[in-house]
């Protein structure tokens, strides 16, 4: 006869012995009917493309009938990914247009569920694939639904693709909560013009939003925005004249070199850093003395780009030659003789 | 003599409950982890891979990367993987090879590949190392480095490359890993996305044998025939997909793997690299970078990303696993050891009051405890203090817990990553778990438990320098 406690150890163990079983079963049959599934996905991916780009006679009922497949937003966004990588230029606009008046309404839909996952999926591909989409469903979906936070991130993104102004009005209220790079992500979401007028507005805008722009500016070499970079250079905002240095840098070109000296003599190695790789692109002879102490910086970035700006001039190349032989610093002294080396010199 | 037995059996009983209590607080934690980990992944679970990846290349804004690979008797692999890095998708990195006295022709294979050319490179030592013999450059790969230095064991060679190394991040590697290609996209996007607040990253690391590798980059993925390597797979499935993103959730991650991780440089140097006195330098590392947080009042973080992957060989051998465990196990030890004031220390918040008291109990301490334990079964089975029907319950217990925990491994690596493509994969993995308890684990207890033994050993010689090769 069994005790009280040994019962209650058989029946915990075999509760687990069930549980682990059912787990095992559980894992297989998910397994077998995941790749059956991924093999069917690429399937259908395939069949996707081939209408895509013409290759099989399509018409919107053909897209409808692949839409009435499983797994078809997975499937499409594969097509779409391997299609805009690979072969758009050969896609057949009317077979485009097909897809997407079948993938419109099935993404509203997904929309409404109540998987975060799905409703994650269907605004990834909107904002991937979707030049134009109506913004009023997602802004109700935001404002009825309590979405978590890559949603309203992700909505966010298409309004402004779409050049939404209440999109526009909720950056001014709430980038700073954002990185930078998120802000990043969103100004290259703005339409050309309506970039245009926020460059005019700059200093409306909230400081890391206004910090994203002029990295635009930077990314895009905007030439046009020289003045609005060179304006910034003096001011107070270390972050901000960091921005503004990169801009000139990207652009190559500035009429206010001299307001680049303070950057030389600032105490910020980031300062440093970027007035030495500026100094490469836009050769001033004036740069030259300040360049020459910033190879005795601590920070082996500078003392190389500091380096690789004085070899391009005549002088400076004299200057490395001075170090090379005087100084007693061995870091700036190393620097000096790499880049002559580099340069063809033999020093002993 | 009678009484004896009677005290004998009373302290059977009492350290036997003590071990069942104990058993079950482990498993409850361990339970706990994996629901935080579990909660963590199903929010992605269904999500389509998203296209983030590409706009990050595509951005001004990444941060460029030096590349740390320690390298000691390494020539069979060392080509390879720095091939392998040579071809990663990020905008800026560099790579340094830390030749740290090598007695075979890793020095050679390297200068000969990738013809280096040694250039008169003064090195700041922000971080006193051994002394650096030469720094090769590469004349076909302007950002690959060798720097030929004497051996002074992997934190050492870690700490020169954080010396050389240009960038604001610096990467350790193994150099008998192998990374995929986006790898860096994927492990920098939290320190891109945090504006800096993220100081250290770990990845994931996977067992490659029985992978198929072709010049440096993995093809396929597969199992090995190994039961000692099949139980590793597990183990590390357990460890990164349950411990890692539970922990990193709760921002008390103790552990970023020496093999890949990616560290905010000047926090590095702030805390004074690696140290060279322990076995267990990336952990130690990780610990003093909490304290530096804490201590600086910041609100910065250590976290894991379950993908990406760095695939790394495991030791097919028990005589090299035998070495392996017992040396993390003594790093565990000397990172507590380093770090006790930390322990209960409410000014560390949750990583003193939650992450070090579980590396202390469980971790580290758990280990004497499954000694006891199957001391106590041996010897109660001998001297009837136990009721053998009891001891072969709680026996099949301990083995359906075990393996429930890691089938939950594996349905969360079936959740994140679907590494194991084949069915046959996943039947092997879960037979190989249930039997974990009768082989595996005894014999890993007992190289864990020699750790220990060496630690009190070595006790007269604590201060000294241990010594050891890299990637061994």
């Amino acid at each position: 006869m069994m005790t009280t406690p040994i019962m209650i150890l058989l029946s915990f163990i075999a509760a687990l012995a069930i549980l682990l079983v059912l787990f095992f079963l559980y894992l297989l049959i998910t397994k077998l009917f995941d790749n059956r599934k991924r093999k069917k996905q690429s399937e259908l991916t395939n069949r996707i493309v081939q209408a895509l780009v013409g290759q099989v006679k399509a018409t919107e009922e053909t897209f409808r009938d692949m839409a009435a497949e499983k797994n078809f937003l997975s499937a499409t966004t594969d097509a779409l990914r391997e299609f805009n990588r690979n072969i758009e230029v050969k896609t057949d606009g009317a077979n485009t247009l097909y897809l997407k008046n079948v993938l419109t309404p099935i993404l509203l839909q997904e929309l409404k569920s109540s998987k975060e996952s799905v409703r994650i999926n269907a605004l990834q591909v909107i904002e991937r694939f979707y030049e134009q989409f109506e913004t009023a469903p997602l802004w109700e979906h935001a404002n009825t639904n309590n979405p978590g936070s890559e949603e309203k991130l992700l909505i966010l993104k298409i309004a402004l693709q779409n050049d939404d102004a209440h999109a526009i009005e909720l950056i001014k209220g709430e980038s700073d909560r954002y990185s930078f790079y998120t802000n990043k992500q969103l100004v290259r979401r703005f339409r050309t013009e309506t970039l245009k007028r926020a460059y005019k507005s700059f200093d409306e805008w909230p400081l890391a939003f206004q910090l994203a722009l002029l990295s635009y500016i930077a990314e895009e070499r905007q030439i046009d925005q020289l003045p609005l970079a060179e304006r910034l250079l003096t001011t107070d905002q270390v972050e901000m004249k960091i921005q503004a240095i990169k801009c000139i840098k990207e652009i190559g070109y500035t009429t206010v070199p001299e307001q680049l000296h303070s950057f030389a003599q600032s105490s910020d190695w980031r300062e440093q850093l970027l007035f030495a790789q500026t100094a490469q692109v836009i050769r001033q002879e004036s740069f030259i003395p300040l360049l020459k102490p910033l190879l005795e910086s601590s920070n082996w970035q500078v003392r190389y780009n500091a380096g690789q700006a004085l070899i391009a001039f005549e002088s400076g190349l004299v200057s490395l030659r001075e170090v090379a032989a005087t100084t007693s610093d061995a870091y700036a002294r190393d620097m000096a003789v790499q880049w002559l080396e580099r340069k063809g010199e033999k020093l002993a | 003599m009678t009484t004896f037995i009677g005290i004998l059996s009373t302290v059977f009983t009492w350290i036997g409950w003590f071990i069942f209590a104990y058993m079950v607080i482990v498993v409850l934690l361990y339970f706990i982890v994996f629901i935080l980990s579990f909660l963590e992944l199903k929010k992605s679970k269904d999500v389509i891979p998203s296209l983030k990846e590409e706009e990050i290349f595509g951005s001004i804004d990444t941060k460029p990367v030096s590349i740390l690979v320690p390298a000691y008797n390494e020539e069979l692999g060392v080509v390879p993987s720095v091939k392998a890095l040579l071809s990663m998708e990020y905008p800026e990195f560099e790579i340094i090879v830390i030749n740290d006295g090598s007695k075979d022709k890793t020095l050679e294979k390297m200068i000969e590949q990738f013809q280096m050319k040694r250039t008169p490179q003064v090195i700041r030592s922000v971080i006193q190392t051994k002394e650096v013999k030469a720094v090769y450059q590469s004349t076909v790969h302007s950002n690959l480095y060798l720097i030929d230095k004497e051996n002074g064991g992997k934190a050492d060679a870690l700490n020169t490359g954080i010396n050389l190394s240009h960038y604001p991040y610096v990467c350790s590697i193994d150099g008998d890993s192998v990374l995929e290609r986006n790898a860096f996209l994927k492990v920098m996007k939290p320190i891109i996305d945090s504006d800096g607040d993220v100081i250290a990253v770990g990845g994931s690391v996977r067992i490659a044998n029985g992978c198929k590798i072709e010049r440096g980059e993995l093809v396929e993925v597969g199992l090995s025939r190994h039961p000692v390597v099949i139980m590793q797979v597990i183990e590390y499935l357990r460890a990164f997909l349950i411990g890692r993103i539970g922990l990193s959730r709760l921002n008390i991650l103790l552990i970023v793997s020496g093999a890949f991780g990616v560290f905010h440089k000047e926090s590095v140097l702030k805390v004074g690299g690696y140290r060279t006195d322990t076995v267990g330098e990336d952990m130690e590392l990780v610990v003093r970078l909490h304290r530096l947080i804490k201590d600086e009042g910041k609100d910065q973080r250590i976290v894991y990303v379950p993908d990406p992957v760095c695939w790394t060989e495991a030791p097919e051998s028990l005589k090299v696993l035998r070495r392996q465990r017992s040396r993390w196990h003594r790093g565990l030890f000397e990172t507590l050891r380093i770090h006790k004031g930390m322990l209960f220390n409410p000014k560390y918040k949750n990583v003193g009051m939650l992450s070090m008291p579980y590396f202390l109990f469980v971790e580290l301490l758990g280990v004497v405890v499954e000694v006891v334990g199957y001391a106590l079964i041996v010897l109660g089975l001998l001297f009837s203090f136990i009721d053998p029907l009891v001891s072969t319950l709680l026996l099949c217990m301990s083995i359906l817990l075990g393996s429930l925990l890691s089938m939950a491994a594996v349905l969360l690596e079936e959740w994140s990553l679907k590494k194991y493509p084949k069915v046959s994969d996943l039947v092997k993995l879960f037979f190989y778990a249930l039997f974990e308890t009768f082989w595996y684990r005894p014999i890993m207890t007992f190289y864990r438990f020699t750790g220990l033994i060496q630690v009190f050993k070595k006790n007269h010689s604590w201060g000294e320098m241990t010594r050891k090769g890299v990637s061994s």
